[in-house]
């Protein structure tokens, strides 16, 4: 069981700051999913947590140990692209495996590249994107490490594979490894994971247990007859987390009591008022944009 | 990463095995053929300066009266004279143990000279009445020959292999870089390998020439203290040259192919220009002024192979070996190009 601490790290290239502040800790046999935007710097977190790009400031502790090279005995990593070697073989690179780590485990990472469809004699060249990815994922698994990083490790594999490798994902958490991963595909990591952290523009902008940031907060939605309309101070209410607009009908992510905030935007005006749950595409959207492309985030104390 | 390195060692010694079996294979026909030298072939290819002008020796064949003959101990004897051309040429055929030519030439006054290339001999020497060149081509062979065409082979091996480092930055960094050995350990790694593959395409190179060798003459080597000081000054030199290469490319990640490229012009262009006589005008100076101080860290400065070329028993032109200067130079150069090179690589970030 191994646990990860980040605090306050940051990582800046010139003026602009690719990771700002972050801070995060990651219970020990946990599955952690780590979602942003694209550049939201899932990676450049990544790439800092495992020494490979050095950070600005910040630390990073492994069971409360900084990294040393030692540590990447307990630690398997799978890259958001392939790094395989183009010229040689799948088997070569079992063979690599087997000679850097001690706990690396041959006849495993074989039967996950079988289970993968990948042909062990196959050069690297020869494998499209996916092949290359599971190759990656194979490899990693095969490590019996009790940290498993994984930047987006279902990228380019097709769906019978994609649910494979959160098979992986959760067994690994079944025998109390720690699996930190990120990923474009939501529905994965609420299948997945049980923390998550969300990123946006370098920073961490929410951070929680899946269920809990599913059970504390609902979305209280309302139709307005007009666009011309006020919330008569609903969204300065420090039950309301976000407002927003899209023409008449108003969205409200709202932390506890939805139901008299509803009342609240009925005796506004709104009709059809209703209460929803999140699922966690919607706790992602509201905390890194708004909901979509043609509504406005009401600024707090603007309504 | 070393295992990494171990295969790409590996199929890079595949491929200068095959470029070797093929200079093999044309060598040991040229020997059959053109380099037949004293047939009638191969006197095509010779120029030779006769009183009445340059002529090419087939042309002594014409009007010349041939006789063979076998001497007591089995050797073909082979005698061509040409009256009129004041030329004789007797070639002294020994098999597999090599041929002894003599072309004496009437009254022509040449410097004397003796121009040893490998186990081939050839010396000029005033008679009276003339000259006579007189050529073996088996004689004792100096070790050096084969030492150096070894070394230009195995420089050449660590030009391909010369940017370890930069291969690995070029999208692997983060197999190396999660390798549970310190980050200069695997870079020892990898050079370590590179170097021991240099050493194999050395030894395939010497195994190659002596083949080639023995395909058509006797062995017949020697091998004295000089030889050594070759195969050390080499072996510094492919180092410093390999671990140059290493730190020049050591925080690069695409550009490696350019430089490596480039180096072979570079690196001779600078060594020539330091050493050249280029005149007094001011453009001169200037690439003087400019080549000296880098032709100090130049490997290719200090890399040379006298005694492999000899002229009246001299290494050939003006390179002097001098054991004692160049070899420390070379290992200074070797370790501060090593040092820079696992700075830089331990400074890189995926």
């Amino acid at each position: 069981m191994s646990s990860i601490k980040i605090s306050n790290l940051r990582k800046t290239y010139g003026q602009f700051a690719a990771v700002d502040g972050f801070s995060l800790e990651i219970p020990a046999g946990s599955v952690f999913g780590l979602l942003g935007p694209n550049g939201a710097g899932k990676t450049t977190v990544f790439k800092c947590m495992l020494g490979l790009a050095r950070t600005t400031s910040g630390l990073v502790l492994f069971d409360g140990k900084p990294l040393v090279p030692e540590t990447f005995e307990r630690i398997a990593y799978v890259p958001e692209r392939s790094v395989l070697y183009e010229w040689m073989t799948v088997a070569e690179h079992v063979e690599m495996n087997r000679r850097a780590f001690k706990a690396f485990d041959p006849v495993r990472a074989l039967e996950l590249l079988a289970q993968f469809n990948v042909e062990p004699a196959k050069r690297s060249r020869a494998l499209s994107k996916g092949m290359r990815t599971a190759v990656m994922v194979a490899l990693a698994f095969a490590r019996n490490a009790p940290i498993l990083v994984l930047d987006e490790p279902t990228s380019g594999l097709d769906p019978i594979n994609q649910r494979h490798v959160l098979s992986l994902i959760i067994n690994e958490a079944a025998r109390g490894n720690s699996v930190i991963f990120s990923s474009h595909q939501i529905g994965q990591v609420e299948r997945a994971a049980e923390h998550i952290a969300v990123m946006d523009r370098g920073r961490l902008v929410l951070e929680g247990l899946v269920d809990d940031l599913k059970s504390d907060r609902k979305i209280v939605e309302g139709i307005f007859p007009n666009v011309t309309y006020s919330l008569n101070g609903i969204a300065n209410d420090p039950r309301v987390l976000r407002a927003d607009r899209t023409e008449r009908i108003v969205r409200l992510l709202v932390r506890d009591d939805a139901d008299n905030i509803a009342t609240m935007l009925a005796g506004a005006g709104a009709t059809g008022v209703r209460v929803l749950d999140l699922n966690l595409e919607d706790i992602f959207l509201f905390a890194v944009s708004p909901a979509d492309a043609t509504a406005d985030v009401i600024a707090k104390g603007s309504s | 990463m070393a295992y990494v390195e171990w295969l790409r060692v590996g199929r890079c010694l595949k491929c200068t095995a095959w470029v070797l079996l093929v200079v093999l294979c044309l060598i040991v026909a040229a020997e059959y053929t053109f380099l037949n030298i004293g047939s009638r072939s191969s006197l095509s290819g010779v120029e030779l300066h006769t009183s009445s002008g340059d002529i090419n020796a087939s042309e002594i064949l014409n009007g010349a009266a041939t006789t063979y003959s076998t001497l007591p101990d089995g050797t073909k004897r082979t005698t061509i004279v040409n009256p009129a051309m004041g030329i004789r040429v007797t070639v002294d055929d020994h098999g597999y143990f090599g041929k002894h030519v003599e072309i004496f030439e009437r009254s022509v006054k040449r410097s004397e000279k003796l121009v040893g290339i490998g186990p081939v001999s050839l010396q000029r020497t005033a008679v009276p009445g003339g000259s006579m060149v007189t050529i073996d081509t088996n004689k004792p062979e100096d070790f050096a020959y084969v030492a150096a065409i070894a070394t230009f082979i195995a420089l050449i091996v660590a030009t391909i292999l010369g940017a370890p480092f930069a291969r690995q930055n070029d999208g692997h960094l983060e197999i190396a870089l999660t390798n549970p050995a310190p980050r200069t350990t695997l870079g020892f790694g990898a050079m370590l390998a590179d170097v021991a593959g240099i050493v194999a395409a050395w030894l395939m190179t010497v195994a190659m020439l002596f083949f080639a060798h023995v395909a058509h003459n006797a062995p017949n080597y020697t091998y004295g203290p000089r030889d050594t000081e070759v195969i050390v000054l080499g072996f510094a030199g492919v180092l410093a040259w390999y671990a140059m290469l290493c730190a020049a490319t050591a925080s690069l990640r695409r550009a490696y192919g350019i430089v490596l490229g480039i180096s072979w012009p570079v690196a001779l262009l600078v060594a020539w220009l330091a050493k050249a006589d280029l005149g007094d005008a001011p453009m001169a100076q200037l690439l003087r002024w400019g080549a000296t101080p880098l032709s100090w860290v130049d490997p290719f400065s200090y890399l040379h192979f006298g005694p492999a070329f000899t002229v009246n028993g001299r290494p050939a032109g003006s390179l002097a070996v001098s054991l004692q200067n160049e070899l420390p130079a070379l290992l200074i150069l070797a370790l501060i190009y090593v040092t820079l090179a696992i700075i830089q690589w331990r400074r890189v970030e995926a």
